[in-house]
This record gives structure tokens, sequence and C-alpha cells, in this order.
């Protein structure tokens, strides 16, 4: 019963085009066919041309009137004739003049219904045949296969993917993207031969795959497969079964597969979009562990939000978006302790989004290569800001700024923030540097260069998260610096774990020891401050003395705390 | 009078109406818009205009609306009004043999008490 039901469904969402200059002829007729059939319906020649053009994908079969205003149905019939997507449509002509039948024959018309109308069950039995005989009939004509792999082209993909939603319309279904990477290299290696066979071993067991599930498979550049099908409630089964079948062809060590899978894809949503998701997501896929990633909204709006930061960065830069933050540092060996330096922090003021922490855009920005540009802007507004401090207050504040582990490859680096600092008067030694530790693990030379040349003009070198990745104490034995900046992670794990303590000591003592200055971030709590204190660090910031403050309110704190200090 | 009471009033096909229409409200619906619609004006104006083109295509209409509506005086007056008319040059006065039944069959459906 269940199933009959579904069964009756499937078959419901066709369209028909009524075309009947009479309304109550044309009344009569949607009224056999509105259950199950979306009804369009137009009243002149004229416009029957227009529906047909302005729903040429949706439109099933044509009920045609020959007697109509303007045009008749013998234009409709000679236009269909000539336009070769229109002719895909089947028409069938209602009329009572039998003398006219040999002349629409011969305009292509594909059957007859008598007027009046005679028994209903009939003609809907009619239509329903002429529908399906052109399905198939076009489904024939129109296969463009892949010969290598003898699966459907694109454009066939993409129309089967509608018919398909059409015929199922309650069924859910998955977009499926399927990468053997590093393909060409098996051409390289085993030569094109080996490589088509592979390529026609994995078409083939796709093949059997959707054909079992009643879906299809399409063939887009070596080694790239699509994939749209009832949905699969077993992924992990499906890439299992895969990966076996492919490591049975190849070495698995030489190739790799990644999956993208868009389940349960809408069926209004635009199947270019549906096909562009699995395809971002099999190619977001990196590395050789993770073989398959599911589409799921969160990642769709990280990366739309992702492209509009991207697409919004450069206008941002120019109408001064990016606004520069300042978290005080305090010395606190003395009597009293003293706001000494701050830490440059950019944030975005995003028109749409509003404030944005670093550590949305940060990474983004290291992966495309913008951080060189927002750093940049940072060396030159921290130094103007500097300036500006200088007139205000009579002295230059130190203040330190991010360098990012890209901007170590950029050869023109330390000229840009000479440019900076010295357009604006400010002593190389109040302008620190903050480069992290783990940019050091990664390109020791380069770094080794830039900071010994830095140095040399007079800046100040700080390493950044000392302790947050693995932290080697290499790092203070080789590297040449003047403050050493040790994670924040430490004081939270301080709580957790008393061994902790020790390590701060220890590296505490090992500045002291090497005459470099000690800063801690992420200074929370009384209880982080006074342990520090009483172990001999230099420095803290965090928030337990305060956040990163706008320009302004850094302003008036700074203007403050040097008040009290006078 | 009831939808089969007016069929029996006009000579229409009560029974082939039902069979194609399915229900009575389905049926007073359409001989509403039968009742509102021009067809009778659009006769009439075109003998007025001697239009034997538009007199031959508004009779042809009025032959598919009739037969659907099972409203079989018209219908077969209408086929054969549509046959004398068929490509000729004039004679559109023939197309006041309908005139009667129209009327009758307008001020019929008027009477259908459901309406």
């Amino acid at each position: 019963m269940e199933s009959n039901k579904r069964e009756k469904e499937i078959q419901s969402r066709r369209t028909l085009l009524i075309a009947d200059d009479d309304e109550i002829s044309g009344d009569i007729l949607a009224s056999f066919f509105e259950k199950d059939y979306d009804i369009l319906r137009a009243y002149t020649g004229r416009e029957t041309l227009q529906v047909i053009s302005s729903h040429i994908e949706t439109i099933d079969l044509v009920l045609l009137d020959i007697y109509m205003p303007d045009l008749d149905g013998f234009h409709v019939l000679k236009e269909r004739q000539e336009n070769p997507e229109i002719k895909k449509i089947p028409v069938i002509v209602m009329t009572g003049e039998v003398d006219i039948e040999h002349e629409c024959f011969k305009l292509g018309v594909n059957d007859f219904i008598k007027k009046p109308f005679e028994d209903p069950e009939i003609i809907v039995a009619r239509v329903e045949r002429m529908i399906e005989l052109y399905e198939d009939r076009s489904i024939i004509k129109e296969v463009k296969i892949d010969h290598l792999t003898n699966l459907y082209s694109f454009e066939f993909f993409k129309k089967f993917c509608l018919q398909f939603d059409a015929a199922y319309p309650n069924i859910k279904k998955d977009m499926i993207s399927v990468n053997v990477t590093r393909f060409r290299l098996i051409n390289e290696l085993y030569g094109k031969e080996f490589a088509d066979d592979v390529l026609r071993n994995i078409a083939e067991y796709l093949k059997g795959y959707v054909n079992e599930h009643k879906g299809f498979a399409y063939h887009h550049g070596t080694g790239r497969f699509l994939l749209y099908c009832p949905h699969i409630e077993n992924d992990d089964l499906f890439v299992k079964g895969l990966l076996a079948h492919l490591e049975k062809l190849i070495n698995p060590s030489s190739v790799h597969l990644h999956v993208g899978i868009c389940p349960n894809v809408d069926p209004s949503l635009d199947k270019d979009i549906a096909i562009g998701r699995a395809v971002n997501l099999s190619e977001r896929i990196q590395g050789d562990s993770e073989i398959y990633c599911i589409f799921d909204e969160e990642i769709e709006k990280k990366s739309v939000f992702e492209e509009e930061l991207i697409n919004g960065f450069k206008e941002a830069l120019k109408s001064h978006q990016f606004k520069v933050f300042y978290q005080p540092k305090y010395k606190i060996q003395g009597p009293k302790n003293i706001l000494s330096s701050a830490e440059a922090l950019v944030r975005w003021e995003h028109p749409k989004y509003g404030m944005i922490s670093p550590g949305v855009f940060i990474p983004l920005f290291e992966t495309n290569g913008f951080i060189q540009a927002l750093d940049s802007y940072v060396f030159e507004e921290v130094a103007k800001q500097q300036a500006r401090w200088k007139e205000e207050l009579g002295f230059y504040l130190p203040v330190s700024v991010n360098v990012s582990r890209v901007d170590v490859h950029n050869p023109n680096l330390e000229k840009e923030i000479l440019e900076a600092v010295d357009s604006c008067g400010v002593p190389h030694d109040k302008y620190y540097l903050e480069i992290t530790e783990s940019a050091y693990s990664q390109d020791k030379q380069e770094i080794l260069d830039l900071v010994n040349s830095l140095r040399e003009k007079g800046f100040f070198i700080e390493v950044d998260d000392f302790g947050s990745g693995y932290s080697s104490l290499n790092v203070i034995s080789e590297l040449p610096f003047d403050v050493l900046k040790i994670d924040m992670v430490f004081m939270k794990k301080i709580d957790e774990h008393p061994m902790n303590k020790d390590i701060v000591k220890m590296v505490l003592a090992l500045c002291k020891r090497f005459g470099v200055t000690s800063v801690v971030e992420g200074v929370e709590t009384e209880e982080h401050y006074r342990f520090l204190k009483e172990n001999g660090c230099d420095v803290v910031q965090g928030y337990y003395f305060s956040r990163p403050l706008p320009l302004k309110d850094f302003t008036e704190l700074l203007k403050k705390e040097t008040q009290d200090e006078r | 009078m009831s939808v089969k009471e007016f069929y029996a009033a006009i000579g229409g096909d009560y029974d082939r109406a039902l069979q194609m229409l399915m229900n009575d409200v389905f049926i007073i619906k359409l001989l509403k818009k039968f009742a509102e619609g021009t067809y009778y004006d659009e006769l009439k104006k075109a003998r007025e205009d001697e239009d034997i083109t538009h007199t031959f295509a508004i009779t042809h209409t009025l032959k598919g609306v009739a037969g659907n509506l099972s409203l079989s005086p018209i219908y077969e007056k209408a086929s054969a009004i549509c046959e004398a008319t068929r490509n000729k040059k004039d004679g559109v006065d023939v197309s006041r043999e309908m005139d009667d039944l129209i009327e009758t069959t307008l001020s019929a459906i008027k009477k259908i008490k459901e309406l």
C-alpha cells in the first residue's frame, strides 16, 4: 500500500502545458491531470511559444489547440520544427477536425486527442505514454558517453540529475565527488595505457555501485568522478569499499583518494552549486590521512564567510577598517607596576560582521598571502601612532608588532619596517618585533639572518609564543634575541598541573641567566601575577591588568598612568 | 432546478457530462463560466460585421465548449454551422439558427438552484 502510494508520488511531478484559447475546455482538460501533474496554461499561439521558451526545461508535453487567436497551432508547430530544443518536447494536438491530421503529422505532431473530449482515462493514458516514450528517446539520443570510461558526459550528467529529481522527488540524494589524486603520476610512472586501464576500472566499480543504487556517475577529467545517487547511509563503508578496490589496482602509496560528499542535496539547489560543493570538499582535503569529507552547512557558511573576508580585504585596507588595538605590558619587579610598553594587535571592524578577531582572519590571510600587506599596514600605523604619542605625551612608548612567519619570506620585509619606522622618526629601540618560536623552527636560516640584521639596526627582537608548540631550548641558545615571551598556555596549565610552575620558574631563571627580558602573556588572575612576581618575571601582559584596548582607551590609560608616574 | 434537470430541460447529455466532469460542483462552475463568457456577444458582433472568418472561429469554439459540456443541441448546431461557414466568403446569417438555442440554454443555466 505504502509503496503503491510512493510509486504514485514518484510519477506525480511532471509538467503539462495546456494551450487552448477556450478557458472551459482548458479547465476540463486540466481537471483530468491536475492531481498528478503541474499544469501550465496558454491562451494564444504567441503565449504558447512564450511559456514553452520560459519553461523549456520543465515542460514534459504540450496539449495544443489548433484554432487560437494571434498565432494558430500550425504556427506553433512550425516554430517547434525549427527549434531543436522545443522539438524535444512532445506535442499532442486537440482537434475535432479529421482533415488537419495529415498536415499536423507533417509538422511533427506526436498524437491527437479528439475534441470534444471522450474518455478522460484514455486521454490521461495517452499523455503518460507519450511522455515516457519521449523520455526514453531523448535519453538514448542525447547520451554522450565518455569513451574512455563509458560514463556520462557532464552536460548529460546535469540533465540526468534534473530528470532524476523529477522522477523521484521524495528520495534523498547525494552528490559525490571522487578524486584520485596525483593521477598524472600513474601516467608518468606506468604509461598511459596502464593509467587508462586503472581509470576504466575505477569507472566500472563506480558504475556498478551507482547502478545498484539507481544513481549514475560521470567522469570529469583525469581521475575525477561525480556521482549522483540515492542517499548513502554509510559513507564509511562506501569509501572503504572504493579504497579497497583502488588498492587492488595500484600501489596505494602512489595515489590517494579524496571524496567530497554532499548528502541529501536540496533538489531546488542549482546543480552547478551542488556539484561545486562536492568538488570543493574533495579538493579541500589535504594530506594522506583524511579520505572523505561530508558537507554540512557549517563548512559552507565558513567558506562563504571566508570568501567574503578575502573579497573585502583590499577595500578594508583602503578604508582603514583594520584597527590597531594596544594591550599594555607592565613591569612588575619595581615597587610599583609600571605600564612600560604595549603589544599592537589588529582587529577588523567589518561593515557587516562587526569586530572580527585576528584569530579568524590571520590564519586565512597567512594562507593566501594577504598577511604581508596587512602586517605592513600595521607596521606603519604603529610607527605613526608612536610619533603622535611622542608629540602628545613627550615620550616614545615601546610597542611590539607581530611579524608573521609568512613575512619572513618577503624579501622586502626589512625595507618595509625601516621605511615605516624611519619615516615617523621612531627610534629603533622603541620598536619591538615579535617573531614566533614556531617560525624559527621552520625557517631557521632565514630567521637568523633577518634577526641579526634587524638587531644590528637597533630593533628589539621578541621570541613570541614560547612554549606553545614543540618548544626547544635550542631557540634560547641559538637565536639572538632581546625578549622571551612565554606563552599563555603555561599560565593556563599552572592551575591544572603543578609541574608547569617549575617549568615557568626554570624558563624565567634561564632568561635571567642569559640576560634577556622575560615576558609572560595570559596573566589572568592575582595568583598568576603573584607567582610571576615572586619568581622574577620582568614583564606581564594579560587580562588581569588589561585586555587589548582600542586606541582612544589605551591613550587615556597611558596618560593616566604616566601622570601618576610624574 | 438541479443540474440533472437542467440537462433534461435543454436536451443535453447529463450522464456524459458527469462522466467527463466528475461532479455537479465542477459542472456548475463551468456552466457559470459559459454563461459569463462572451461567446454569444461575439457571435452577434461577427454577424453585424459580416465577418465570416470570425463567425466560423467563434462557432468552432462554441462547438468545442458545448461538446465538452455535453450541451448537445448547441454542439450539433455549431458543428453544422462550422461546416456551412468553413472556407466561405459570406453567409454569416446562418449563425442565427443558433440564437434560440443559446438563449434558452443561458436562461436555463440561471435557473440552476446551486448556481
